[in-house]
């Protein structure tokens, strides 16, 4: 089934290029719909208003780090099924497998491009 | 343009915000002028020239961005999909991930010369071993769940050092694994 590109995505990151980066390849993709957040607590706030069918997060920011959100989102009843893509800088053996055995979908070193970022999200939500 | 340039120990130093010219030999922005070069005096220094590359880096890619954003609309509105310049533009703005990741270095350092300033202020108080403990007291208590996944060390360590850390490569086959294990 082809993915509903109205759907809502919610993107978080302390840094507003990263935002706007991420958003514009969103929107170039075809994804219109994108709600941002600058870290973890604003972006559970969101969640918890409103359902997403994709978040995309850095793992590095505060007083909410992606990581924790990523805890946070997986043991709710409502949200524990939105895919959940970390993107970051974290590059450690470590990061990877906390972030996957706390249920991330996939993950996204910094700097990357927007071939990556489309072929992930491929991967987690179905083609479009 | 002038610069205000003074001679402190030897140096020739110029007042923050001027930029160094002419001057044969050592003309250089080495420190807080003659107001405070003391270690103490030097750290707020420090701390004040990464906080202005912040700022100027923050400032500098939103004009970036910016520009290539109108440049993006510009050659999509003509239906020029395939243009190189759009191409150029995508490359451009990823690029622009740059400005995190240098502010991410950036801000580490800032965060070890701010501890570092609090225990030469500590330091002077009482001994460098009391300021070392409570610095280790203040970290502890910060910790969030992420410093804490398994007992470990912490995961918030910023961007790796050229070579070390995973490539995307890794990470996928190290995901991919994950799924064959399951």
């Amino acid at each position: 089934m082809a993915v509903d590109k109205n759907m809502p995505v919610l993107i978080v990151d302390d840094y507003s290029s990263m935002l706007r980066i991420i958003r514009n390849l969103l929107f170039e993709l075809g994804f219109k719909n994108i709600t941002e957040a600058t870290d973890g607590r604003e972006a559970l706030k969101k969640l918890n208003r409103d359902a997403y069918g994709l978040i995309i997060s850095d793992w590095n920011m505060e007083p909410m780090s992606g990581y924790d959100l990523l805890v946070a989102v997986r043991k709710d009843e409502q949200m524990k099924k939105t895919p959940f893509i970390m993107v970051t800088a974290e590059s450690k053996v470590e990061n990877v497998v906390a972030a996957r055995e706390a249920g991330v979908d996939n993950y996204i070193i910094k700097p990357f491009n927007g071939a990556t970022l489309k072929q992930k999200m491929k991967r987690v939500i179905g083609d479009f | 343009m002038s610069n205000e340039v003074e001679e402190t120990n030897s140096l020739k130093l110029v007042t923050p915000g001027h930029a160094s010219s002419e001057t044969e030999g050592r003309s250089v922005d080495a420190g807080p002028g003659d107001a405070d070069c003391s270690p103490d005096g030097r750290v707020p220094y420090m701390m004040s020239q990464i906080q202005e590359t912040l700022q100027t880096l923050d400032t500098a890619v939103d004009t970036i961005l910016g520009k290539v954003e109108e440049l993006h609309s510009k050659y999509e509105r003509e239906g020029l999909a395939e243009n190189p310049v759009l191409d150029a533009c995508r490359e451009i703005t990823f690029a622009c991930c740059f400005h995190d990741l240098c502010s991410q270095r950036l801000n580490i350092v800032l965060k070890s010369l701010e501890e570092f300033g609090d225990e030469l202020t500590d330091g002077s108080n009482g001994t460098r071993e009391e300021a070392s403990i409570l610095a280790s007291v203040g970290e502890s208590e910060t910790r969030s769940a992420t410093q804490d996944v398994q007992g470990g060390g912490s995961l918030l360590n910023g961007p790796a050092m050229t070579g070390e850390g995973l490539s995307q490569e890794d990470v996928d086959e190290l995901l991919k694994s994950f799924e064959e294990f399951n």
